[in-house]
Order: C-alpha cells, then structure tokens, then sequence
C-alpha cells in the first residue's frame, strides 16, 4: 500500500515529480506487479538493482530494497495517474499532490494543509 | 552519503557553526536594540567588511537570503519608469525575477546579454549595450550553473565611467574567489547568500551598499531603537533592515565566515579547484562537462555535466538511490542559462564540490557516472 505521496521540486516545469512511499521494502516481484502492461529496464548489476518502468501515463524509477520510488508525469495527466496508483495498490487512500495553479476538481486534505 | 550540492548549500556543517547557532539560542536574547545588550550582529558585518575590504561594517546589511538583499537593492534604486537595466543570461531568478517583475510594471527594460562562443562575458559586449538612459548593470560573480568566473574589475570601471551603478551578486563567489570591494571604482552593490562557501546556516545573506543614502528602504518597520520616528530611522543598518533579525544563524554566519577569514579563500577555492579538475579529466564517455568560460577556472568548485542521452534528473536519481550520491539536476533557477548553453529545458547534472569533498569521493563520482551513464 501507497503511505504517501511526497511531492519533489524539480523545478523542470511541466512535469511532476512525485516520491511514493510504500509501507514495506520494494521486492523484484513487486517491480514485476508495477510493470504489467508497460515497459520494464531493469539493471540487476548496479549495488542496488534499479528499474525503470515507462508506464504509458508515468515513468517510475527506484531500486528494489528501498521503501519509496519515484514517478514523473505530465501535469495533464494526473487524473490517470491517481487512477492507475490506486488499482496498482489497492487499499491506497493517499492522493496525488496537486501543484501550484493546477486545479484538482475536488478540494483534498492535501490541499487545506 | 556522498554530499555534492555544495554549490546549493554546504554540508556538512562546520561544528563551530553548530556550536555558535548553539550558543546563540541558549543565551539570553539579544537581538539589537531591543534588550540593552552590545549589538551582537556588528561582529557578523565587521567579519564580512574584512572579507571584501569595506571600511565601514555599517554598509553590510545582514539579511534571511541574497533573494532579499537583491530585492532591496531593485526595488530601493530609483529606477524610474523607462529606466535601462544590463544583465546577462546567467543570472539567478534572485536577480531576473525581480527584473522581470519591474520591467512588467514598466519600470525598467532590459539587455540581457549572452555570453561568447568561448563562455566568456565580453566587456565590449556590455559597453555597447549602455545606453544615455542606462540605470544599472546587474551581473553575477560566479555562475552557479557552470563556475564561470565574471570580470567584475572590468564591470566596474565601465559602470563607474558611466556613472551607473553596478550590482554583483557574489553568491557563489563569496569565500572563494576574493573581491575588494575598495578597489572598485564607482557605485557597487554587492549581494551575498550565507549559506554557501560562507558555511552560515541557511536563512542568512547579506548585502553591502556604497552609501548610506542610495537606497530606499524596501522594507520598513520595527527596529527596536528610534520608535518615536514614524518612518524608517535615516541611518545604516536601520534604514534597510526591519524586523527582528535571524540572530542565531547570523551568529552561525559570523562562524562561518570566521572560518573563511582565518582559512583564506585562496585555500579552500584551491581545494575545490583540485576535486573539480580531477573529475573533468577523468570524466567517464559518454559524459561532458560545460567548461566554466575560457580560462576553465575551477575555483568555485561547479561542475556542470550534461549525458547525450539520459536526463540529469534521471542519473541524479540514480546517483542519489544506488550510490547515495547527492547532486543536483535541472535548471538551478537560471533557466536563461541553460536556455543560452543548450540544455533547456532538462538543465544539467550540477557536480557541487565543497570544502569537506575528498578525492575518493571523486573517484566514487566518477565510478558511479560511468557505470549509470552507460546503461545497456
Ligand atoms: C548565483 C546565485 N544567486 C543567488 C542565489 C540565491 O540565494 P538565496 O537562496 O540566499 O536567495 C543563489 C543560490 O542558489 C545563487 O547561486
């Protein structure tokens, strides 16, 4: 399950880049759940493998071991990323922050804090 | 972890820097003027006047960011409306935003410079963009994008024979590659962040002012001595510095800089120069480095790298998760930089060697690049 979304400043404009942290170490197998319907790199050789997965909304990136990742999107894309976050790990009720100017539809908790 | 952001803000800490914040916050407050004690902060500005030669600690105004600093200057000059403004393309949003900000009200319009094929700022270039109505020349030091070093002596004797006052925002420059400020001829603002080289606390900065009178107060209210007078006191360091100051990280600064004075700059600007030259020369293919102008001057310890293939956000990451190397990727909020050197709009991989950086470290660098930049 998904324990938050930690939005990162990359200050690159359009793209959004989101920490995911999980509440438990990513295993290959969970690398595998992540990259069902995408494209997966995987690199086993470095210190600590790492993945990269383009998934047609998000690419996601992190190595196996750690409890977090890290996904980058498109700003129009944030609906189906919250949706494709939701279905990957069920259970999740945390919600993808919403940038400064980009409006979220609903108002979140994320938002009034 | 491997540290490399220096060029962002130091680390680690230098423990009298800890200490004195430390000290700072366990001793009664003295904030000045406001409890009857001697003026703390005056050690602090007597440090930064010894560093750039200035007399008078006073024209030191110690401040939370070199942003605020270079918003007192911008917005305290009288720039009048139709006023001409030179820069250049490798400034900080620090100074273009809040050039930007007055153009848009129609206070100011801008030159903004590019720099040569060979990196360098042309001093003809500058000369030939002063016009009658020409009001300020604001250039940075030190390029906290690629270490390129400014000719600020060259800059001051144009602004002077004009008679336009010269900003230079030194915050990558400060601790590392000297100025004198007492040499320059003419107007010269100069700003600084606390953070950096200068090894204070983030939250601090400076600027320092050729007088007492060129600046309108930006900010006004308290200062905890003149209240009876209903508008900002007339006299340095009041007139541009209201609120209660961030005494503790200004007693970290005054550390800091303490240690840059006692260390000279010339010694931790060669250690820097010694770790960046080992990693441009041992730079792994397929990477590139942008060199810092024509006379490769590594001084300032930044390092500028740029992969034909793979996203600096990408290899950051990489280095960040794998080899628990931090570095910092993307447009260091000089986004007309890298408009100007071709890598708008990912930016660069920002390498930003600092004083507790070592060799090993380097080579550790460089392992980790050619492994993750030559991904099969
Ligand atoms: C060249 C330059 N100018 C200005 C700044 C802004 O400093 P501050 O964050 O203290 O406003 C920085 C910091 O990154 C810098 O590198």
């Amino acid at each position: 399950m998904i324990s938050s979304f930690i939005p990162l400043d990359d200050c690159l404009g359009s793209t959004h880049t989101v920490r995911v942290h999980l509440d438990k170490p990513i295993t290959k197998s969970l690398v595998d759940h992540l990259s069902a319907g995408a494209s997966l790199k995987y690199y086993p050789h470095f210190p600590k493998p790492f993945f990269r997965i383009d998934h047609p909304c998000f690419i996601a990136q992190g190595v196996t071991g750690n409890d977090h990742f890290r996904i980058t999107y498109l700003g129009v894309a944030r609906p189906l990323v919250q949706d494709a976050m939701w279905s990957l790990f069920p259970g999740t009720t945390a919600r993808l922050p919403v940038a400064p100017g980009q409006d979220s539809g609903v108002p979140t908790e994320d938002q009034t804090r | 972890m491997i540290y490399l952001n220096n060029a962002a803000t130091s680390y680690p800490r230098l423990p009298q820097v800890v200490e004195a914040v430390k000290r700072s916050l366990l001793a009664p407050p003295q904030e000045p003027g406001r409890c009857g004690f001697e003026d703390p902060l005056m050690a602090c500005r007597s440090a930064i006047a010894k560093l750039y030669g200035v007399a008078d600690p006073l024209r030191v105004l110690l401040t939370t960011s070199a942003t605020l600093g270079c918003n007192q200057i911008l917005f305290g000059l009288p720039l009048q409306a139709g006023s001409h403004v030179i820069t250049s393309c490798m400034e900080h949003n620090s100074v273009l935003r809040p050039l930007n900000e007055l153009a848009a009200r129609n206070e100011c319009s801008l030159s903004v410079l590019p720099l040569e094929d060979d990196g360098s700022l042309s001093i003809d270039r500058v000369g030939g963009a002063l016009r009658p109505d020409t009001r300020l020349m604001a250039f940075v030091h030190v390029s906290n994008v690629t270490g390129a070093i400014f000719p600020v002596q060259a800059l001051a004797l144009l602004a002077a024979g004009r008679n336009v006052p010269l900003l230079i925002d030194d915050s990558q420059g400060a601790g590392l590659v000297p100025l004198d400020l007492a040499s320059l001829p003419g107007k010269v603002f100069l700003v600084a962040a606390g953070h950096k080289a200068l090894q204070g606390p983030p939250g601090t900065g400076f600027f320092i002012v050729p007088d007492a009178v060129s600046l309108s107060p930006w900010i006004t209210g308290g200062t905890g001595v003149h209240s009876v007078e209903d508008r900002q006191p007339p006299m340095l360091p009041y007139r541009l510095e209201a609120g209660t100051p961030n005494s503790c990280g200004l007693a970290g600064l005054l550390a800091g800089v303490t240690h840059v004075l006692e260390t000279t700059p010339a010694v931790l600007a060669e250690h820097r120069r010694t770790l960046a030259e080992h990693l441009v020369k041992h730079l792994p293919s397929p990477w590139t480095h942008i060199a810092p102008g024509a006379t490769a001057d590594y001084r300032a310890g930044v390092v500028s790298l740029v992969h034909p293939t793979m996203k600096p956000s990408e290899i950051g990451l990489m280095l960040q998760e794998i080899y628990g190397i931090e570095t910092r990727w993307g447009l260091h909020c000089a986004p007309l930089a890298h408009r100007h050197l071709g890598t708008f709009p990912d930016g660069t991989l920002r390498i930003g060697l600092g004083e507790g950086n070592t060799i090993e470290e380097v080579e550790q660098l460089i392992e980790a690049l050619h492994q993750s930049g030559n991904l099969t």
